[in-house]
């Protein structure tokens, strides 16, 4: 059980259940699902498996994926196949600073799912993009490496591993509850 | 007929601003800088004249213009209305007569005869056109001859006036000067004068009924020794159609910063000119209010084309799948159009196996030992070699040259190592390992 699910489990018994003032996405494996408007940060080795699964679950909305240069690029073929329409999705490379086509992506408020690689050091970028994504009432998935960012932004963060049953889901981080 | 005139005090290009109310009615004439003339009646059902002038007046205002605005049965009427600011033509001064003459300002001689005319009856005590009406004419031409007759007849209404031919000008264009070398270097000012310049250009197409596909902007600088570009020409060609300020704005910011900051902008602009260089003709009938596809479409064209001028073109693009095996070649950039679908995709997906989800850009060539895979000289414990093998083999026809072999020939093979980490590798004729790609 979740940290949300446990909260929401006492709020019940104890008879103070709070409203969500957000909305949600319904996540594979996670029932209290993925709140909008916020920054996401994922870990673990079958992270982008479980995100596709994700997109697959809203077929209606577009997905911005940003890339930087690296020695390794998702592949569009494998995201066809876990059942992500192609269309969907605007692909954006770049050698340099992520933070310009994100700011663009989330003041549009035409991409309700929005996936970078996290590059971000500062607390300042966290927090506009934050803010951002608050306002557009997007999803920012931030595919990180190696360990979580202590960013204080960062509302939701998971570790998604295989497992013998699917995924394996460790919350380090949830702010904002989970869906009703 | 019901005729809109339209005076401003102070002079204006009448030609360029009377383009704007082309979305009122086709039929349009001007007086050189001073007068524009609107023909509202056949499209009374369409807007009152009431919300004529609202509309008219605040499309002015954006544009910093001051109008006084008159309306009558016909051109001469709504001129003069317009002028004296009066409500029926008997209350008009005898000041009305010369407008009433000559209403386009293009006779001269005319205009004097008329003047002596109007000092000699306001000597006899006849001060507005009301009392000059009931004169006899016969009277007017005994003493003023033709000019006498022809001002009787203006003034009651009998003469039909011929609205001289008017149609916009054939190149957009818009262009400002600035005398006094107020600033140079930095790009917000320059933003500023562009958006005015855009805001006008964008309403004259609309009312063309036009959509924006290229643009140049050229901005001029002193020519000082210091400067060695003193004159900067850009030239937008827009992915997709544009119609609004605020996406054109953006893209025209996006490549100006860059431009500054490569070659900053060393001696004080003279002036910056915009110039319509081609266009697109677009369905302006009314919008859609239960369905805002169309207007969504448009702003992620716009998004799209920002992304483009901040990234490069072959860096913002859409996948579509091919019929090729091999991993690397099984999709291509589409980079023309966003978020539409390809017209033929081949459904791959019922015939490979699945795919890794991250490719490496170039194979990494890998060792395998018992037990172990060795990538990058480090060691990892293999959990599982999946034996079920994919034969990827072909490409004989990519170079026909006798002595090239064929380009490809792997076996596909997954393996998970330790951390549960799935990875996808293959093996070459020559027994050498490499790794693709990676699960996850």
């Amino acid at each position: 059980m979740g940290k949300a699910e446990i909260v929401r489990d006492l709020r019940q018994r104890t008879g103070s259940i709070e409203l969500p003032s957000k909305e949600f996405w319904s996540a594979p494996n996670f029932p209290s699902g993925v709140a909008r408007g916020i920054i996401v940060e994922l870990l673990g080795n079958a992270r982008t498996e479980w995100l596709l699964k994700l997109l697959s679950l809203h077929p209606a909305h577009y997905i911005l994926w940003c890339e930087c240069e690296s020695e390794s690029h998702v592949n569009p073929a494998a995201i066809h196949q876990r059942g992500v329409r192609l269309e969907r999705i605007k692909f954006v490379n770049t050698a340099g600073d992520l933070q310009q086509p994100l700011r663009l992506a989330l003041e549009s408020q035409h991409y309700p799912f929005i996936i970078a690689p996290n590059r971000f050091k500062e607390i300042k970028v966290f927090q506009r993009l934050h803010l951002l994504a608050e306002k557009s009432k997007s999803t920012l998935f931030l595919l990180g490496d190696g360990s979580f960012s202590q960013a204080w932004p960062i509302s939701l963060q998971l570790e998604i591993n295989y497992s013998d049953h699917g995924f394996e889901i460790r919350v380090q981080r949830q702010k904002h509850g989970g869906q009703q | 007929m019901r005729v809109a005139c339209l005076w401003f005090d102070q002079p204006i290009p009448t030609n360029k601003i009377a383009e704007l109310f082309l979305r009122f009615s086709p039929q349009i004439c001007t007086r050189t800088d001073r007068a524009i003339f609107v023909e509202i009646g056949k499209c009374k059902s369409l807007y009152s004249e009431d919300s004529f002038i609202a509309r008219a007046t605040i499309m002015l205002r954006k544009r910093n213009l001051s109008t006084k605005i008159g309306v009558g049965n016909d051109l001469l009427e709504a001129l003069t209305l317009a002028i004296f600011n009066r409500h029926s033509m008997a209350d008009l001064p005898l000041q009305a007569l010369l407008e009433l003459a000559d209403p386009f300002d293009r006779d001269l001689a005319l205009r004097k005869s008329v003047q002596n005319l109007i000092t000699s009856f306001q000597d006899l005590g006849i001060k507005n056109l009301g009392q000059f009406k009931r004169l006899p004419v016969q009277e007017l031409i005994s003493r003023f001859g033709v000019i006498g007759r022809h001002c009787h007849s203006r003034a009651n209404q009998k003469d039909q006036i011929v609205w001289p031919p008017w149609a916009p000008e054939e190149i957009i264009e818009e262009k400002k000067e600035f005398p006094y070398f107020e600033f140079y270097g930095e790009l917000d000012p320059i933003l500023f004068e562009l958006k005015n310049q855009l805001d006008t250009i964008f309403s004259r197409l609309f009312a063309r009924r036009k959509k924006l596909m290229r643009l140049a902007v050229q901005i001029r600088c002193e020519k000082v020794s210091t400067n060695p570009d003193p004159i900067r020409n850009f030239n937008f060609d827009f992915f997709t159609p544009q119609s609004s300020v605020k996406g054109a704005l953006r893209i025209i910011k996006e490549r100006l910063s860059r431009d500054f900051e490569k070659r900053p902008v060393l001696s004080p602009i003279e002036a910056i000119q915009t110039v319509v260089l081609k266009t697109i003709f677009h369905d302006s009938s009314q919008k859609n209010i239960f369905n805002a596809d169309e207007e969504r479409q448009e702003q992620i064209h716009s998004i799209h084309n920002q992304l483009v001028e901040m990234l490069g073109k072959d860096n913002i693009f859409q996948a579509e799948l091919t019929e090729d095996r091999r991993p690397e070649r099984s999709w291509r950039k589409k980079i023309d159009s966003p978020h539409e679908s390809a017209l033929t995709t081949p459904d791959i997906t019922e015939f490979i196996p699945e795919r890794a989800t991250y490719l490496c850009r170039h194979p990494i060539k890998i060792e395998v030992t018992a037990g172990f895979i060795h990538i990058r000289r480090r060691r990892y414990r293999i959990l599982n070699w999946d034996n079920n093998v994919e034969k990827i083999s072909g490409g004989w026809f990519e170079k026909p040259v006798p002595e090239t072999k064929d380009t490809f020939d792997r076996n596909y093979y997954h393996v998970e190592i330790e951390g549960h980490q799935k990875i996808s590798v293959f093996e070459t004729p020559n027994r050498e390992f490499y790794l693709h790609g990676y699960y996850g």
